[in-house]
């Protein structure tokens, strides 16, 4: 027990023993005035309003429990680029994640320039640089090709509000998707 | 009686008795000061809360303890109070095995439980392949005002064991390494077998049956007919159980591992019954390896190592791995004319890497990959892209591999199969 806890048990005890003294007669020269009960009264308000706040500040504190009915939970495959996504649009952790989702679409990109669009891995890299890998400026420009997109494709793109990391990665994947398949401008190297 | 701990669940009374109090001096109004004196009550009862001793007995019983896969399972879970003192507030959840998935009625039970009273909770779990073993029952008991609480955790040992049958429901096809011994692979190698190979010249000794006499009655030589051998392989099954691939599609969806290890007992059981020796070894921290044999007893083995070995359990392993460890040790123990059926849903680049390392030292590899991919987000998409990269990267260099979509194996295989011989 501290010394200053004490010390207010003391005037707690001192205080109540004077009032069972009131009680039974004895005069302290004190009056129950107005006054004297209007003071206690707001100090024991302004006690009161102190506790209520402390209880504001206290979460309560009870044993939570796992969900043993459901089976356990395997991530499925791809999160952890769904998780950069997230977290390259944060405040901290934006420009390393960002980098981390480039590289790894650009790397894939130029896997699948090889694997399925049968070019050379140099050619890969040329046509990166270019963005003569796809039809879609937004896709090339996302990978580091210098395009330029359309003045009025940049408005719609505004204007639809998809212009956001997450869009621009998803037309990246699509993009990708695309390659070798007869869809895209790859297509004839199959 | 104990304490256990406050769940604060009346802090701030105190400071609502005063402020009554304060607001009854106040407007001296006797009932305000009445309810800050009921208050004062409660306080003290508050204070002075405690729990009863606990002493629970729990009894599960399962409706079957050894089913098969996919039946349901009926658990009932007796709760008896064993103390002297009634339990106003006991909360129960039981401790389901994180592999097994609840499916009908509640694992948890809320009750006040007199001394020698029961409280019964039952549900249904649906069966999956393996051994799996109960959690601690937590209990949750509070006095009845809900100030203290107490946890504790009550054992109940209950193990369900759900092994399959090995059932050979698809043909494995395998390449051309074989052992010495007469099996079912056709290989290149002239000698006794059904399909012709070819005519050489008579050498002494060859078995007068094998004589080609239309040739004898023609020309007037001698020559021998050849077959192509037929020999038996010896295969290792190995099983991606790393924590990369514990994946699955979606959470009811069975995992990438359940499903390796279904394509590699449907395969042990088609290889067996082919007449080849098979093995069985797991890629992962938890080490599992059943050397090549055949017969019924390793039958039995490899079925109970399916179904119970912890490396083949459904839920991914906490272990450290050393992957290029675990290679070199599988190596050591791969007999050099061995192949290798690796089952891998190939979501990471290393298991690409223990594939064609495998192949590289001359055991013909085929690897079974199970598809976890979906296309529900972005991630997922260029997941399923990054997979697809890495079955033509092993197609390229001569790896056989088997994309084994949401069919069934044998779909699969024959899919597999047909693109092989071409």
């Amino acid at each position: 027990m501290t010394l200053t806890r004490r010390l207010f048990l003391l005037v707690g005890v001192v205080a109540t023993t004077a009032g069972l003294a009131v009680v039974a007669g004895v005069s302290f020269g004190l009056e129950l005035t107005d006054i004297f009960l209007g003071l206690v009264a707001a100090l024991a308000a302004l006690q009161g309003l102190r506790y209520v706040q402390r209880r504001r500040d206290t979460p309560s504190n009870t044993t939570v429990t796992d969900d043993p009915e459901a089976r356990i939970s395997v991530p499925v495959p791809g999160a952890d680029f769904d998780d950069d996504l997230v977290s390259a649009m944060g405040q901290g952790t934006r420009w390393a994640a960002r980098e981390r989702v480039v590289d790894r679409l650009e790397t894939r990109a130029k896997e699948a320039l090889v694997a399925r669009g049968g070019h050379a891995p140099e050619e890969a890299a040329a046509l990166l640089k270019t963005g003569g890998w796809t039809d879609d400026p937004v896709a090339a420009r996302f990978l580091g090709a210098s395009v330029s997109i359309p003045l009025r494709q940049r408005v719609r793109l505004f204007l639809s509000g998809r212009s956001s990391l997450t869009d621009r990665a998803e037309r990246a994947v699509a993009a990708i998707e695309r390659v070798g398949t007869t869809d895209g401008p790859a297509g004839e190297h199959r | 009686m104990s304490r256990g701990f406050d769940t604060e669940r009346w802090t701030g009374l105190d400071g609502l008795v005063l402020v009554a109090a304060a607001a009854g001096v106040f407007t001296r109004e006797s009932s305000l000061l009445l309810a800050a004196g009921l208050g004062v009550v409660v306080l003290g009862y508050v204070r002075v809360a405690a729990i009863p001793e606990v002493s629970l007995r729990i009894e599960r019983d399962l409706s079957d303890a050894t089913p098969d896969p996919d039946d349901e399972v009926e658990v009932t879970l007796r709760v008896t109070n064993e103390g002297s003192s009634t339990l106003f507030d006991l909360r129960v959840v039981d401790g389901v095995p994180p592999a097994l998935g609840v499916v009908d009625g509640s694992a948890r039970l809320g009750t006040a439980l007199r001394p020698g009273a029961t409280a019964t909770a039952t549900y249904t779990v649906t069966a999956v392949r393996g051994e799996h073993a109960w959690d601690e029952t937590v209990v949750v008991v509070r006095d009845p005002s809900g100030a203290v609480e107490s946890r504790e955790t009550v054992d109940a040992e209950t193990t369900l064991r759900c092994e399959p049958e090995l059932a050979a429901t698809a043909d494995l096809p395998l390449r051309g390494l074989t052992s010495k011994y007469a099996g079912r692979v056709e290989t290149d190698v002239p000698g006794s077998g059904l399909e012709f190979a070819s005519i050489r010249e008579y050498r002494h000794g060859d078995p007068i049956r094998r004589i080609d006499w239309n040739r004898r009655a023609r020309t007037g030589e001698l020559a021998t007919v050849e077959f192509r051998e037929e020999r038996a392989a010896s295969v290792v099954l190995v099983v991606d159980t790393r924590s990369e691939a514990h994946v699955a599609p979606d959470d009811e969806g069975e995992t990438a591992v359940e499903r390796s290890v279904d394509a590699a007992s449907v395969a042990f059981s088609a290889l067996l019954d082919g007449g080849d020796s098979v093995g069985v070894a797991a890629f992962g921290p938890d080490e599992c390896w059943l050397a090549p044999s055949s017969g019924v007893d390793h039958r039995a083995r490899a079925r109970r190592l399916f179904a119970t070995h912890p490396a083949f359990a459904p839920t991914p392993p906490d272990g450290a791995f050393f992957p290029s460890v675990a290679v070199r040790r599988l190596r050591r123990r791969l007999a050099s004319d061995a192949q290798v059926i690796f089952c891998s849903p190939l979501v990471d680049d290393y298991g690409v890497s223990v594939a064609r390392r495998l192949e590289a030292y001359g055991h013909a590899v085929t690897v079974v990959s199970p598809d976890p991919t979906t296309t529900s987000t972005v991630g997922a998409r260029l997941a399923r892209i990054e997979r697809d990269l890495r079955l033509r990267e092993l197609r390229g260099s001569g790896v056989r591999v088997v994309d084994w979509g949401d069919e069934s194996l044998g779909v699969a295989l024959a899919r597999a199969e047909a693109g092989w011989s071409r």
